[in-house]
């Protein structure tokens, strides 16, 4: 051990924090745009995209909100993200309740 | 190993033991029970034990997804009070619960009282002491409770998933402190779960399962047909969430006395999974039909439609361990969101063997 009558040494159990660098450009304005809305299926959120969806139409000018099914706490099925990915510019996604 | 090795940040503490516990408890570090500091003279006997390089990447942890290195590892190893021996366990069964089936984002993260409970077979069993027989799943054993104690330190300092934070558990459960216990299989009629999982009997392997708790049910009956029915009976309540999605893998510990009387009445698991598969299941009109806040998958059954507990009979898990008596069998329920995950445990070759 590394200790001194005073002191004792050990090692950091924690990884280190990496940056929250963006994987995808940001989308920018939303005027106009096609925006996807996958649904966890929690009904809390299904009032939140309600919600969304009018705030999004009326102060941003989205062109169209398109909801998608995904499971809750776990991951969709495959191709679902890509099929998005196609279809629309930005996501809301549910990621829990 | 040079020590100089490592990698991690050095952190200096004034005082006692108490001190170091007090400082790391401080910091987050710890499940709330006393950790050993872990120094580099300990964490690199730990890497030794598996014979493992500092910086191998093991597994990424969500939900801060870094790429956690043995040496991650070992460090939460020494704190949970593992021997270096342990360390291969402790590494394989991070590999498993990092497999993508088992969905570990969901199970650190869930509301869920949910752990990864994990299963040791193979000759391993014995090498290390870890308790299959009376007392498995409590406390005594050292590679039991250090095991599965250190892979849950390092999910929790590694992954980002502070209890009560990240990890939204709404009551959490005592296995998220610790839950590991070995398969009795000298004393099975049956293939062992690692058999069954397509590795030979002389493997040795963790299987992990994402697992809420413990149910004991008394099975009192003689017949194998009685003792399916309490068990199934045990095992039918839709407020488990295996019956949400009809998904998981519910998980049956049952004693060799249980074992032995289906054996002599000619039951093999598969026929036990396909009574238990077919009796847990529950009639859609038992359910309120108003909505939940969580939409299941039954909720346009008909009235007299079945709800299953999980996808397939073969979904069911059945692994002998416990005390000999035919008396009590443990259920423990699924998270539903997760598949069960079995890796193959790397024991080093030592010298002169």
């Amino acid at each position: 051990m590394n200790a001194t009558s005073e002191t004792i040494e050990y090692l950091d159990p924690t990884c280190p924090r990496t940056g929250g660098d963006l994987v995808v450009p940001a989308v920018g304005t939303l005027q106009g745009k096609v925006i996807a809305f996958l649904n966890n299926g929690w009904s809390s959120f299904a009032k939140i995209g309600e919600r969304m969806h009018g705030a999004l139409k009326e102060r941003h000018g989205i062109k169209e909100m398109r909801t998608y099914a995904i499971p809750s706490a776990m991951p969709p099925a495959a191709g679902l993200l890509d099929r998005v990915a196609a279809e629309c510019d930005a996501a809301v996604v549910g990621m829990a309740n | 190993m040079e020590v100089s090795a490592l990698m991690s940040r050095r952190l200096r503490v004034a005082g006692t033991f108490e001190a170091v516990f007090d400082d790391m408890y401080a910091k987050g570090f710890t499940d709330g029970l006393p950790v050993i500091p872990p120094t580099e003279e300990s964490v690199a006997a730990m890497l030794a034990g598996a014979q493992v390089g500092a910086d191998e990447v093991i597994a990424v942890v969500p939900p801060d997804n870094p790429s956690v290195t043995a040496e991650k590892a070992a460090i939460n190893a020494v704190m949970a009070g593992c021997l270096p021996e342990y360390f291969p366990v402790v590494l394989a069964a991070l590999k498993a619960v990092a497999e993508p089936g088992f969905n570990l984002l969901g199970v650190q993260a869930t509301t869920n009282p949910v752990a990864p409970v994990l299963v040791i077979n193979g000759p391993i069993r014995n090498d290390l002491n870890i308790n299959c027989r009376r007392g498995c799943l409590g406390p005594g054993w050292r590679a039991n409770a250090t095991i599965g104690r250190a892979l849950r330190l390092t999910l929790m300092n590694c992954g980002g998933c502070p209890p009560g934070d990240i990890d939204k558990a709404i009551h959490g459960m005592p296995g998220k402190f610790t839950f590991c216990f070995g398969e009795l299989e000298e004393d099975s009629p049956w293939e062992p779960l690692h058999v069954e999982r397509g590795m030979s009997r002389e493997q040795n392997a963790v299987t992990a399962f994402g697992g809420q708790g413990t149910q004991n049910i008394l099975a009192f009956f003689r017949s194998p047909e009685g003792i399916v029915h309490v068990v199934a009976d045990g095992m039918r309540c839709y407020g488990y969430n295996g019956y949400l999605r009809a998904l998981g893998n519910p998980l049956i510990v049952m004693t060799p006395g249980h074992a032995r009387i289906f054996a002599q009445h000619g039951w093999d698991k598969k026929r036990i999974k396909h009574e238990l598969f077919t009796q847990a299941q529950i009639p859609r009109s038992h359910i309120p039909s108003e909505q939940q806040l969580l939409t299941p998958v039954y909720v346009d059954h008909s009235p007299d439609q079945m709800c299953l507990p999980c996808e397939s009979e073969d979904d069911i898990a059945i692994v002998v361990a416990g005390g000999p008596e035919a008396y009590h069998v443990t259920y423990i329920p699924s998270f539903g969101n997760t598949a069960l995950s079995t890796e193959e445990i790397l024991v080093p070759q030592r010298s002169g063997q």
